[in-house]
């Protein structure tokens, strides 16, 4: 538990799957809950702490990401709405953030996975379920009655 | 490679968490698939205040402070202390619920001051709302629901009201102690759509409220009267053109005891010989039922005149089969016995009705 105690400056080595090393200040890598709880336990200080399910490129941004919020303050928060609008907009298409929501997942990242959830919801918002499933690529798998019975129950949804 | 479904299910319920405010996009998502159906349907909720310690105003202000994407089944029940003094309340509480697309929505507004004070329904466009239950509400010219298919009518006034306009997708109505205006009366005029009626007098008072039922489309009609209440006259019914079944359970109330007494004054026989009268007249706009469910009451009310009935033939000539009802109060033994001209009246218009009775209780 020693590690309260010890300034921001403190540099963290992570990993990613594909073998990429990023070295961070603590500050900015303990945004991630799992990797707080990483260093907690000790795990940082035998060389580089190994992220097996992030591959470099989502990596990277995540560390963009979890610099730019560590270095706010609640002042900027305006400012701070419109670099996450940026950012998102750079990851691009909905392949790009379910990796990025797949990540700030696992890494345990709440604002960056909010941000993520809330950027994929309002790609879908207005979409129909075929679109969806397109996007997606989700499999249907309702029997054709159970389909009928949702679409009934909801018919005023679809119109 | 399907990247939502390797998303771990939690995460998927967070990101459609986020649509909530689009109730549409929301609900249509329910037909993405299996999975995606079960999270949406967790996020639907249910109300229920029926508390009256609770105020108004609190029960608002924590509504509005809620997130709720989409409502099943919402029932709210609010009596102000004085008539005419809720309006707002039953509005703003009603435009949460509609708002959020709510399937049933239950409104209780009886109170002291009877229908007196009730709440003057408006306009229900809300394109989820299914059924509809009201207790102590105004039904006027302005009230009107069209996507409900079940309404629930209890203690309601309904004056000026034309349901196959109002309410064209209904199916099925049950109006409990309907009151009218004496100026106009009570016509209840359904849609095609409307198969089942059923029209209950619990009141110990003030029996007669329907002077007209329509109902193009009706295959089942019950009519029901609680034991205390003396029924002088029965609606009047246009014919029921599709009519299956046929449900009539009425006691006679008063009648028995002054047919027990033997001495009716010139005033109670006129009474009586008019609600005699009026139940057959209803037996026959009800010509066309294939089963007819009787209580032994209504049996008995026949055999009191015996004349009338053997005057008249049986209307029933497409009766399959005649159903005795239990009778609750006198417990039905007495009157198992029917009349040979009574069965001459009820069964003789069909050749193949049967005669059901209750079995007895031990």
């Amino acid at each position: 538990m020693s590690i309260t105690t010890e300034n921001n400056e403190k540099m963290i080595t992570l990993m990613s799957s594909d073998g990429e090393e990023f070295v961070v200040e603590e500050a900015v890598a303990a945004q991630s809950q799992t990797i707080k709880h990483l260093i907690e336990d000790g795990c940082s200080t035998e060389g580089s702490i190994p992220l097996p399910n992030v591959t470099g490129r989502v990596l990277s941004e995540v560390i963009q990401y979890c610099k730019k919020h560590s270095s706010s303050d609640d002042k900027e928060e305006k400012e701070l709405e419109a670099w996450d609008a940026e950012f998102v907009k750079a990851a691009d298409d909905h392949v790009a953030l379910t990796d990025l929501m797949m990540a700030a997942n696992f890494l345990d990242i709440k604002g960056l996975l909010d941000l993520v959830a809330q950027t994929l919801a309002n790609m879908i918002t207005g979409k129909s379920p075929e679109e969806v499933r397109r996007m997606w690529n989700i499999k249907n798998d309702f029997t054709p009655e159970e389909a009928e019975k949702v679409r009934k129950e909801n018919q005023w949804a679809f119109e | 490679m399907n990247r939502l479904s390797s998303l771990p299910e939690d995460i998927v319920l967070h990101i459609l968490s986020f649509l909530l405010q689009d109730t549409k996009s929301f609900v249509r998502f329910s037909a993405v698939s299996r999975q995606w159906n079960t999270h949406l349907e967790s996020f639907v909720r249910d109300f229920f205040f029926d508390d009256e310690s609770l105020s108004p105003s609190a029960i608002l202000e924590s509504l509005e402070s809620q997130y709720v994407p989409k409502i099943g089944t919402f029932h709210f029940s609010y009596f102000p202390e004085k008539p005419y003094r809720g309006e707002e309340t039953y509005d703003k509480v009603i435009d949460f619920a509609t708002s959020r697309f709510v399937n049933n929505l239950s409104l209780n507004s009886n109170h002291a001051a009877g229908w007196a004070g009730g709440h003057h329904m408006g306009g229900l466009a809300c394109p989820s709302l299914k059924t509809l239950r009201l207790n102590g509400c105004v039904l006027g010219e302005t009230f009107s629901c069209p996507t409900v298919t079940s309404m629930h009518l209890e203690n309601c006034l309904i004056e000026g009201l034309n349901l196959s306009y109002a309410c064209p997708n209904l199916k099925e109505l049950c109006l409990v102690d309907p009151n009218y205006s004496y100026i106009c009366g009570m016509i209840i005029e359904a849609g095609p759509k409307l198969v089942r009626l059923s029209v209950e007098y619990k009141r110990p008072y003030d029996a007669f409220g329907i002077s007209m039922i329509s109902a193009p489309g009706l295959e089942y009609f019950r009519f029901v009267v609680d034991h205390s209440v003396d029924m002088e006259y029965f609606p009047a019914v246009d014919d029921f053109p599709c009519l299956h079944t046929a449900v009539i359970d009425a006691p006679i109330g008063r009648f028995n005891l002054i047919k027990n007494n033997q001495k009716l004054s010139k005033k109670l026989r006129r009474k009586q010989e008019r609600f005699c009268i009026s139940l057959f007249k209803l037996l026959e706009w009800l010509h066309k039922a294939e089963y007819l469910s009787l209580s032994p009451t209504v049996i008995q009310v026949l055999s009191m005149v015996p004349n009338i009935m053997e005057r008249h033939s049986s209307p029933f000539t497409r009766l399959k089969a005649l159903t005795l009802l239990e009778n609750p109060v006198d417990g039905g033994a007495d009157f198992l016995h029917i009349p040979e001209n009574a069965l001459c009246y009820l069964l003789g218009g069909s050749t193949s009705a049967k005669l059901q009775l209750p079995s007895k209780r031990e």
